[in-house]
């Protein structure tokens, strides 16, 4: 069996009962500017600040499919025992709109002021394998090369992340056939597993950076063999639960850009943006400058952008990919198929979002599939 | 860069080239004042556009006018009498640039429900003297009887877009909104999915954004006030709504608001494929 | 332009640098060139097909090569057409107007020294041509034949044309061909590929090409035929530039992100995706 570790083959382990969980998360309220983690709003688990321990979400498990998403209670007061809800890192690394300048303009002279990098420092708890891994394939795209994104990096910096492995995956879930999963693997500070017995939640944690060792060495106690050794077969078990799956060869659908499922899968695509902005890897941004009504300054935001979108592709106003199955198709080919090209390695990280929250229920892996099948000859 | 770019080059009145205030009108036709009232609700921006601009019609706000020509008319309201017919057409001729403010404007708005309809029977219903209604049977949208520089979407409009395209316009830039959905927005903004979370049947996978998806960050579904977005796929969402238990019926009735028409005639044109 | 909080390292793809018109020089209809030079600082080098970022203010950015010499240091010239709402803005500036721009960046032209070379240009893709032919101008000795085929759909359509003197003059074989013949006109007629079709090209002819891509594949397609190795060809890609940097996305065409990877592209390796349509 597998037994994950921390950073460097660390092979401590922690325990945490519920004391200990509220002084971990008491000592990363002061450690940090603020702290995230998944709470409930509208019946959904999202990733939202917390002013308070009490406020994350607790006896929440979810039941996910193609385009349904349903959070009920539990008689169990867990706090991580459902799979990921709609927000990843991104919307908080790479957030939905990000300021850029302002150029202000006074006797036809221009004057620019970048916007300062975000440096809060952000404590987040609760992010799973599939958005650590995200987080890096984000990273990569946002900060390699000569001109990396300063407001990225800056908020990259600010992070603490406490993982935690996934003992019950959702059914959308397919990490494991990415290669991740359903163990933290990489880039946390902390990692949890939970455990719930006898009406009680405690967690077996390992560090994966000196500075996870240490918050935990002030807030917990080593933890005993046997219970070490039930928390690895509760993340063991997970990954034999998955269903769903993304074959190794997925990135070949490059290869089929006339295969009829694109046509056939734009019947049903909305071409609305909902599995770019859920995707914990689409970067996508637009730059959008707006004057004042004064017609002194200009201001530059950068916001989420979608290749949904008819204006995503267009030059000097005429859009390129007009039809859905072009978008549809670039989305995929892109995500699953040139990520190689650009960024060498594939862009889904098996998170299962864009299935879970897609308003019709438009599966990648039932697309994949399909698209990976030798056409029927026209008789 | 945004769609629609490559249309015939604007007549950029003198002022605005010059960077001198243009003069505005407003005009209302077949409307509630919804529009022309969120104008008044621009509140701390109202002082900085009546700074800007020379307010030369405007109903809601004063009694006092003067003559053409206008460098900039925002229009109100829905085109459903034969004397509205004549009049947007001496507007049109009025005016340099003509931005259409509301659904009435840009898709003939709830009243357009009686469009297809008897409209004789109607007014015999309501009116005592139905002799003195001299009305057209449809209501229409401005730009099926002239030519619109820029399309303000929504019931009612969105008081930053207006600002943000009245801003623009002075500094020499016609600004077209985005067309993407409202789903856009309501992730941006955080809102929870209702169609996803709690089968809410919500229009905002093929309704156009600019609202900042108002109604779903108040856990309701969307009903489609800001009309289309590009490519609506409106059999696409009619077959999610029937998956999630609401009929045709419901549906048509769902799509049958604030732009009754423009859904049903994007429907028709069948959405994905241009 | 000054910036009011001086970042550690300049980044100018990321900081936008001001520049004054210095001149507008009025071209083909709807199309300008407008010559600048930063407030602060020196022109930036930059090689034939390099792009910048020019900002309009209040507007946006559009991607726009720079037309004029690499030789050339005491400004930049830029030819833009009037397409959309930012070019539109740009085209309208006059003297004396401040706009900035963020770059040059991009893949260059292989100009290496020897062999022949065959420049074809359909429309306004001269444009990111020009800053080639004048460095082939000024280093006429270093190549062999040079050869520029330049297509419009009319005589009136031809930019640059007030320069073709000069350029013959220095040794290149300047052919403009139009779509229709017209009154009084002499030159070629016909399509670019066409006209290349009828030449003839020594084993060590480099090809650069830019227009719009139906344009770029039958003329490399043409080349081919004519014996020119696909290797040698050289195209030149646009596409919806925003950033710059590559990361924002929307440049992509298939495995490649035209602002970061581009906008030069060795013909054989996005022959497929120029093909693919919407790809």
């Amino acid at each position: 069996m597998h037994h994950p570790t921390g950073a460097d083959g660390d092979t401590r382990r922690w325990h945490l009962d519920h004391i200990a969980w509220d002084r971990l998360v008491r000592q990363l309220m002061t450690d940090v500017d603020e702290v995230i983690g998944p709470v409930m709003r509208s019946g959904v688990v999202r990733l939202r600040r917390l002013t308070d321990v009490g406020d994350l979400a607790i006896g929440v498990v979810d039941a996910q499919d193609a385009g349904s998403y349903r959070a009920t209670g539990s008689s169990m007061p867990t706090r991580f025992d459902h799979g990921p809800g709609p927000d990843s890192l991104k919307a908080i690394v790479h957030p939905a709109e990000t300021p850029v300048w302002t150029i202000r303009r006074r006797d036809g002279e221009l004057r620019v002021e970048p916007a300062p990098p975000d440096t809060t420092t952000r404590a987040v708890i609760g992010v799973r394998d599939c958005d650590l891994r995200a987080l890096q394939v984000l990273e990569r795209t946002q900060t390699s090369g000569p001109h990396p994104d300063a407001s990225f990096a800056a908020r990259r910096d600010g992070f603490v992340i406490v993982a935690v492995d996934c003992t019950r995956p959702a059914a959308t879930c397919f990490c494991t056939s990415t290669g991740g999963g359903p163990a933290a693997s990489t880039g946390f500070d902390i990692a949890l597993t939970e455990l719930a017995d006898d009406a009680d939640v405690h967690y077996v944690a390992r560090a994966g950076s000196a500075r996870g060792a240490e918050l935990l060495d002030l807030v917990a106690n080593r933890a005993d063999p046997a219970v070490v050794a039930r928390a690895d077969i509760a993340v063991a078990s997970a990954a034999d639960v998955m269903v769903r799956t993304l074959p190794d060869h997925a990135r070949t659908i490059v290869d089929v850009p006339d295969h009829a499922r694109w046509a056939e899968v734009a019947e049903r695509c909305l071409a609305c943006g909902n599995c770019t902005a859920v995707c914990p890897t689409c970067f996508c941004t637009d730059l959008v400058d707006e004057v004042s009504l004064d017609g002194e300054t200009s201001t530059r935001r950068r916001t989420w952008d979608t290749c949904f979108s008819e204006q995503y592709s267009a030059l000097g106003g005429e859009p390129y990919r007009r039809s859905t199955a072009s978008r549809y198709r670039q989305w995929l080919t892109h995500k699953l198929g040139t990520w190689w090209d650009q960024f060498d390695e594939s862009g889904c990280v098996g998170c299962g979002r864009c299935i879970t929250w897609c308003p019709v229920g438009i599966d990648l892996t039932d697309e994949v599939a399909a698209l990976l099948q030798p056409e029927a000859v026209a008789p | 860069m945004r769609i629609g770019d490559r249309r015939p080059a604007i007549d950029w009145p003198t002022a605005i080239e010059q960077g001198a205030p243009p003069t505005l009108a407003v005009w209302k036709f077949a409307s509630c004042d919804g529009c022309q009232l969120t104008i008044l609700d621009c509140e701390d921006q109202l002082l900085a556009i009546a700074d800007r601009v020379r307010i030369a019609y405007f109903p809601e706000a004063t009694s006092g006018s003067v003559d053409g020509p206008y460098d900039i008319s925002l229009v109100e309201g829905s085109i459903t009498t034969p004397g509205d017919r004549e009049r947007i057409a001496e507007i049109r001729q009025a005016s340099r640039l003509l931005v259409t403010i509301g659904a009435c404007a840009t898709a003939g708005g709830i009243q357009a429900l009686r469009n297809g309809a008897d409209i004789e029977e109607f007014t015999s219903i309501v009116y005592a003297q139905p002799s003195y209604i001299d009305v057209l049977a449809d209501s229409t949208p401005i730009s099926d009887h002239v030519t619109v520089d820029l399309e303000l979407r929504g019931c009612p409009i969105d008081p930053g877009q207006l600002v943000g395209v009245l801003a623009a316009l002075l500094n020499r830039h016609l600004v077209r909104p985005p067309t993407t959905s409202v789903c856009v927005e309501c992730k941006a903004t955080g809102a929870a999915c209702v169609l996803v979370a709690s089968a809410t049947p919500c229009l905002g996978p093929i309704t156009q954004g600019g609202c900042g998806a108002l109604c779903p960050g108040f856990d309701r579904g969307c009903y489609g006030c800001f009309g289309p977005k590009e490519h609506p796929n409106v059999t696409g969402l009619r077959r999610q709504f029937a998956a999630i238990g609401v009929d045709d019926d419901a549906t048509d009735r769902l799509l049958s608001t604030f732009n009754v028409a423009a859904f049903a005639d994007a429907e028709q044109a069948g959405g994905s494929e241009p | 332009m000054t910036v009011a909080t001086a970042p550690e390292s300049f980044d100018p793809m990321i900081t936008p640098v001001e520049h004054v018109v210095t001149d507008v020089i009025p071209e083909i209809p709807d199309v300008v060139t407008l010559r600048m030079v930063p407030t602060t600082g020196d022109v930036a080098p930059f090689l034939p097909a390099q792009v910048s970022m020019v900002g309009a203010f209040g507007i946006g950015e559009a991607a726009i090569s720079i037309s004029s010499s690499p030789s050339e240091r005491a400004y930049h010239e830029y030819t833009i057409r009037h397409a959309g709402a930012i070019t539109s803005a740009l085209t309208h500036l006059r003297r004396g107007d401040r706009l900035w721009t963020r770059g040059p960046f991009g893949r260059p032209w292989d100009l290496h020294p020897g062999g022949d070379l065959v420049i074809a240009a359909g429309g306004i893709g001269v444009a990111p041509l020009r800053s080639a032919i004048l460095h082939t101008v000024e280093h006429r000795d270093l190549f062999g034949a040079v050869v520029l085929v330049v297509g419009a759909r009319t005589s009136h359509d031809l930019l640059y044309r007030r320069e073709y003197e000069a350029w013959r003059d220095a040794g290149i074989d300047v052919i403009a061909t139009i779509d229709h013949d017209e009154a009084g006109w002499s030159g070629a007629v016909g399509f670019v590929p066409t006209v290349i079709g009828d030449l003839e090209f020594g084993a060590d002819t480099r090809a650069l090409i830019c227009g719009p891509d139906i344009m770029m594949r039958r003329t490399a397609d043409a080349l081919v035929a004519a014996g020119v190795d696909p290797d040698r060809i050289q195209v030149t890609l646009e596409r919806n530039m925003q950033c710059g940097t590559g990361r924002c996305g929307h440049c992509q065409l298939g495995g490649m992100l035209v602002c970061r990877d581009g906008p030069v592209a060795d013909y054989p390796s996005v022959a497929r995706a120029l093909s693919i349509e919407e790809w």
